[in-house]
């Protein structure tokens, strides 16, 4: 007996799948009757991880404040400058603890997101803690079609780049569900796409159906109570009633002309396994992860630009040497500038992110409004491979209430895990206390 | 209107009394003794100061119907004053601020003035008390989001959190439960439809293989299976680490004993991470044979189901991955690993209808059979289930509407339990489920609520939740208003009864400010608040419960000689050692007792860095006085946000508030806020008594009140509060708690109701049941 049959998708079934995805809520046509009474859409959050550290010369402000001049790394976010904040001095002082003094790597990635110090092991014991976008999956992901995304744009081969002594779990995710599970990271657009949208048509018209039987039922129910209750009261029973209406032309409109998912995105036939170009392949996991919040799939993603310690060149820009290997540089001027140079191409993709957001509508708003994304790096200086002052940054509105546009130094050794605290709260999520947090980071709001 | 503005709006009548107290000084003149003598003072008001008074600086303009800013005053003095409240609100309002008369006019003296003001504030409130007005009834209430979950909890007996789905209720008025702020939107109304039809889901079984008896099973977490080509990870199972198994070698086994001979429905639930486009295949052998395969696929849980014969005995499962084919030349793809979430085994031979779930069978009273039709099946199940969510008895109409959707989605091919998830989905929708629903008031006026409508406010009040059997069953035989007494005596005994304690201290004392809270992390001293602050709420809680229950005079709750403390709370008071498996005990407490004295209230009133006398003396007028002072004038410097200030300048804090105070404008508010928070500097930022101030200066905890009255710390406080001002602080009680019955607003006809329930508190010492029985006696709770 065999009861594994895979079921080919057609592209069109794909669009059209996603198109009922989409029908979701939190979109233009759902606009409430009036503004103040409404419930905001979710809180969206998304870590952006940078490998290798960065070239803080080049990185950090020089003044604290609000943002006027960038650094040469962080120049394509000029467009961007009130809305993101530089945050300086956080430390991840978990990773300092245990370990063979040569590792510089995996300590720091290995507990990134969990603030709690890796096991070190190259065995599959592997421990280190639950990551901050998994407590957010795990709270938030029973309501989105999946917990969370977690992507990445360099594949795990294993060979090799992984750090003294330690698995390379701790270099290729971030992402840990269980302090003995990391996850492994999804790096085929195609796979990702099909994870959101596969799925979706089946049922479809069984559900329309349903939901006819549903929005006629309690019509006919207000329309009687609107004869039983006084002049005020009726008043509100219509607005019950408008609002019925409204999901019903929305189930209507949706009928008539199903919305698609960005088109460009299936254009030309399906999505590539894995793009060779770095460039085409990282757009193409922020377009995904951009759909994905918007059609309301996940809450919560995120993305590594690379394996720490990556090896990676990048001849598009110049830059034939591996970052690993520029990364130490020493007082190697040349070195500096490419180091430099990575740096900025990476953070272009975060621009490129900050874009999509921005661009995408949601009612009268953006997603970016309700989004908070980090960027982040588990070390600092590649060169000695720091935990205590990690180049960080933080875009979006969260709840609404982040204030950015800052260069904010902390005070030294101000724990990451407090950042991380304060993401959690502006996504709802209220703990005591995350890793080696000491009270949710301030100067944010 | 938004939630500022509303909670701005608290307490209408007292609203005038602010105004005044803040003129003739706070805590000067005790108001029952000014009540000895209403009547005649309140008859020279309105015989004499008042007529002089409008006719010489008002009625020229505001007279007539083209009266200016349509304010008509000639007709006041004439009309009864309580439906004429807010003009009188704006007449002392532009009086009291020399707004009117308008600068080129002749301004009335000082002491005009003085005199019109004072003697209009025992007129004013004489002559509410003598109002004919009605008071209005409470608009349709939609369920807020506490309320929803407990109405579902009750009536189907799942537990559902809205909170992921339903934005935070509006407040008004300093609660979440008012019918003019619970409206509704089409946001709101789609996640109503989503939140429907995931309870429904979660309460009916449709598919009977689910309803099987489960004879074996492991849950997650249980297992990781290495993929295949999958180097990165071991095995591990039940915690327990496998021997590292090399392709080919030895894959993960679990032995299950199988009851008996049968047909089993075997079910696995299991997700794979680094699975690619294709799910991979999960091969389940039993004894050695394949059995059947599982699609594993990235990221999503999807439950594979098959049945099977097995005989009695062990069956020994291994699972065991499946490579995908590999084109020649080609590198094997690396997979996994799979996590498997559970797998069950199931029964169906021994379905029965009592193996189904509790909430299933609680809905599924009735299936369809040779001598019973669907439509009577379907009416057997939502003539009761309808009425109970409805709260009332369900009309022919409306069981006839869910009747008709089990019907059609039978006729369309669907299962009869199919048929009544959808139409369970509907009902939870109507909006006679999501509004509680009162009928149209009387045409002659209003009309006694009915037995239900009894029911539903009593219900909701006093547990926050939709009415039990028993009080469904009086309201059915028209007895509870007869047996009213009981059942509120049985409703405070009810473990429900907590939820009433914890939603109305939490509001009525604005906790809410607490979750915000963060003692400054720098300072050692704060170090364990946050180990006790869920438990210095409960304390607050439990002790509003305790004297609630136990029948204790009111002013208990300002100067208890006890609280409920845990072992922790104990600990970080300093009380004598509770142990620590004991819960919350009652204790006898010394110099810490009452409100003020929670850690909750002192918390709540303070700054991460420091106490604020300004911040406890306003929280203290607004929620124990009924007197919220005004806010400050936008040009006012804050002092209280510049630390740095104080430092600097060396002042204590106590000084720079002087200072402050020595500007007359300041100096009208200030005067009344300051006094009553310093008397609280006993107590730092978490509530522990303290003997050195936050600028390092010795605690001084004395203050003088406006009147001249000396206070000596919080127990000097705590004398005044339940002495001269105890009308003050159980009419302020009782108004909060009616605005909570009622779920409205405060309306000037309520006066009445209060100064009755005061009244009779009085006559009875204050004991706690008496405000409750007060209120559901009066008639704004009584009649629609």
């Amino acid at each position: 007996m065999n009861i594994l049959h895979h079921r080919p998708i057609s592209r069109r079934a794909l669009l059209r799948s996603a198109g009922v995805s989409l029908a979701l809520p939190w979109l233009e046509a759902m606009q409430p009757l009036r503004a103040d009474q409404s419930g905001p859409p979710p809180v969206r959050t998304l870590f952006v991880y940078g490998p290798n550290g960065m070239y803080m010369p080049n990185w950090t402000p020089a003044a604290e404040g609000r943002l006027e001049k960038l650094p040469e790394i962080l120049r394509s976010l000029k467009p961007h400058i009130a809305d993101f904040s530089v945050l300086t001095h956080l430390a991840n002082m978990e990773a300092y603890r245990g370990g063979p003094k040569r590792a510089g790597h995996a300590p720091g990635s290995g507990c990134f997101l969990t603030c709690s110090t890796p096991r070190v092991t190259l065995g599959s014991d592997v421990r280190s803690g639950i990551s901050v976008d998994q407590v957010l999956a795990r709270e938030l992901g029973t309501r989105t079609r999946l917990p969370s995304l977690e992507l990445s744009v360099e594949t795990p081969t294993g060979t090799g780049t992984c750090d003294v002594g330690y698995h390379c779990a701790y270099t290729t995710t971030i992402s840990w569900r269980t302090p003995t599970t990391p996850l492994s990271r999804d790096i085929s657009p195609c796979s990702v796409f099909e994870r959101l949208f596969a799925d979706a048509g089946a049922a479809r018209e069984d559900e329309v159906r349903q939901r006819r039987s549903i929005l006629d039922f309690v019509r006919a129910e207000a329309r009687e109570l609107t004869q039983r209750v006084g002049a005020a009261d009726r008043l509100k029973v219509e607005q019950y009633l408008e609002s019925v209406r409204e999901i019903e032309r929305r189930v209507q409109a949706y009928e008539r002309n199903p919305p698609v998912p960005d088109r460009s995105l299936t254009a030309n036939g399906p999505l590539p396994i894995v793009p060779a170009d770095f460039a085409e392949h990282t757009r193409l996991m922020i377009d995904l992860l951009v759909v994905a919040l918007a059609t309301d799939s996940i809450r919560v993603g995120s993305l590594m630009l690379g394996n720490d310690a990556s090896q990676r060149s990048y001849p598009e820009i110049n830059v034939r040497n591996g970052h690993h290997e520029v990364s130490h540089y020493g007082a190697d001027k040349t070195r500096q500038d490419k180091y430099t140079a990575i740096g900025a191409y990476h953070i272009s993709f975060f621009a490129y992110l900050l874009d999509r957001l921005k661009n995408t509508r949601e009612g009268e708003h953006s997603l970016f409004d309700r989004s908070q994304v980090m960027f982040g790096c588990s070390i600092g200086r590649g060169n000695d491979h720091n935990y205590d002052d990690l180049p960080v940054l933080l875009a979006g509105r969260g709840n609404g209430s982040l204030r950015l546009g800052f260069h904010r130094v902390y005070p030294a050794e101000t724990p990451i895990a407090n950042l991380y605290l304060a993401m959690l709260e502006q996504a709802g999520v209220r703990m005591p206390r995350f890793g080696d947090s000491t009270g949710p980071l301030r100067q944010l709001t | 209107m938004t939630s500022s503005t509303a909670s701005r709006r608290t307490g209408v009548i007292l609203v005038i009394l602010v105004i005044l107290v803040a003129t003739s000084g706070f805590l000067q003149t005790g108001s029952s003794e000014l009540l000895a003598r209403a009547p005649e003072r309140s008859e020279q008001f309105v015989q004499e100061t008042a007529p002089a008074f409008l006719k010489k600086h008002c009625l020229s303009c505001h007279s007539g119907k083209s009266a200016k800013g349509m304010t008509r005053l000639d007709d006041l003095l004439a009309s009864d004053w309580a439906d004429r409240h807010g003009t009188w609100t704006k007449v002392i309002e532009q009086v009291e601020s020399r707004s009117m008369p308008p600068a080129d006019k002749t301004q009335p003296a000082a002491e005009e003035v003085d005199r019109f003001l004072t003697e209009l504030q025992p007129a004013l409130k004489q002559r509410l008390l003598a109002s004919t007005r009605v008071p209005p009834p409470t608009p349709l209430r939609r369920l807020n989001r506490v309320q929803y979950r407990n109405v579902i909890r009750d009536l189907l007996g799942v537990d559902y959190d809205p909170t992921t789905h339903l934005p935070a209720d509006e407040i008004g008025y300093g609660f979440d439960n008012i019918g003019e702020h619970l409206t509704i939107s089409p946001i709101l109304m789609e996640q109503y439809l989503r939140m429907a039809k995931e309870i429904a889901a979660a309460v009916i079984i449709t598919d009977p293989d689910d309803a099987a008896p489960v004879v074996a099973k492991l849950e997650w977490p249980l297992a990781r299976v290495r993929g295949p080509n999958d180097d990165t990870f071991g095995l591990e199972f039940t915690g327990k680490k496998l021997p590292w198994a090399p392709p080919g070698g030895k894959f993960l086994a679990h032995t299950f004993e199988i009851p008996d001979d049968d047909e089993y429905v075997i079910k696995v639930q299991a997700l794979g991470e680094n699975i690619g486009s294709k799910p991979l295949q999960l091969a389940v052998d039993i004894g050695g044979t394949e059995a059947f395969r599982v699609p594993v696929a990235s990221s999503s849980l999807t439950w594979t189901k098959v049945r099977l014969r097995l005989p009695k005995g062990k069956a020994e499962f291994t699972f065991r991955p499946i490579p995908e084919p590999v084109p020649k030349g080609e590198k094997a793809p690396k997979r996994g690993p799979i996590l498997l979430e559970r797998v069950l085994i199931a029964r169906p031979s021994q379905t029965s209808d009592s193996t189904y779930p509790e909430p299933h069978r609680r809905v599924v009273v009735a299936r369809p059979s040779k001598t019973r039709s669907v439509r009577e099946a379907a009416e057997a199940i939502f003539e009761p289930l309808a009425t109970r969510a409805y709260r009332r008895p369900a009309t022919r109409e409306q069981v006839a509407r869910l009747v008709a959707i089990v019907e059609k989605a039978h006729s369309g091919g669907q299962s009869f339990d199919q048929g009544v998830q959808l139409a369970l989905q509907a009902m939870l929708c109507s909006p006679n489920f999501l509004f509680i629903v009162e009928a149209e008031r009387g045409k002659g006026g209003p009309r006694p609520v009915d037995e239900f409508e009894l029911a539903n406010r009593l219900s909701f009040f006093l547990w926050n939740t939709m009415p039990d059997k028993e009080l469904f069953d009086a309201a059915r035989a028209g007895r509870l208003r007869k047996e009213l007494d009981r059942h509120v005596d049985r409703m405070i005994g009810d473990a429900r009864f907590e939820e009433f304690c914890r939603s109305f201290t939490h509001q009525w004392l604005k906790f809410a400010r607490l979750k915000e809270f963060r003692p400054d992390p720098k300072n050692k001293r704060y170090a364990d608040f946050e180990q006790v602050r869920d438990s210095a709420v409960r304390e607050t809680e439990l002790f509003f419960a305790t004297v609630l229950r136990k029948d204790l005079p009111l002013t208990t709750l300002i100067d208890a000689d006890f609280s409920l403390v845990n072992e922790s709370l104990a600990r970080f008071y300093g009380l004598p050692k509770v142990p620590d498996d004991a819960g919350f005990q009652r204790v006898e407490v010394k110099g810490r007792g009452g409100l003020l004295t929670h850690a909750s209230v002192l918390a709540a009133t303070s700054y991460p860095t420091r106490t604020s006398p300004v911040v406890r003396g306003a929280w203290i007028l607004e929620n124990l006085l009924n007197a919220p002072p005004p806010p400050p004038p936008p040009d006012v410097p804050n002092l209280d946000s510049s630390n740095e200030a104080a430092s600097k300048s060396k002042l204590s804090l106590r000084q720079q508030l002087e200072k402050h105070r020595s500007n007359a404008r300041c100096a009208v508010c200030h005067n009344r806020i300051d006094p009553l928070g310093f008397a609280l500097e006993g107590f730092d930022i978490i509530g522990k008594v303290r003997k050195v101030d936050d600028s390092g200066h010795p605690v001084d905890a004395t203050a003088v009140l406006p009147s001249g009255e000396k206070v000596q710390g919080v127990e000097g406080l705590k004398k005044i509060l339940v002495g001269p001002r105890k009308e003050q602080f159980l009419s302020c009680l009782t108004e909060k708690m009616m605005i909570y019955a009622l779920g409205r607003g405060p309306d000037p006809a309520d006066v009445r109701a209060i100064q009755a329930i005061v009244d009779a508190l009085a006559r009875n010492k204050d004991r706690s049941r008496g405000l409750i029985r007060g209120i559901i006696a009066s008639p704004a709770f009584n009649n629609r």
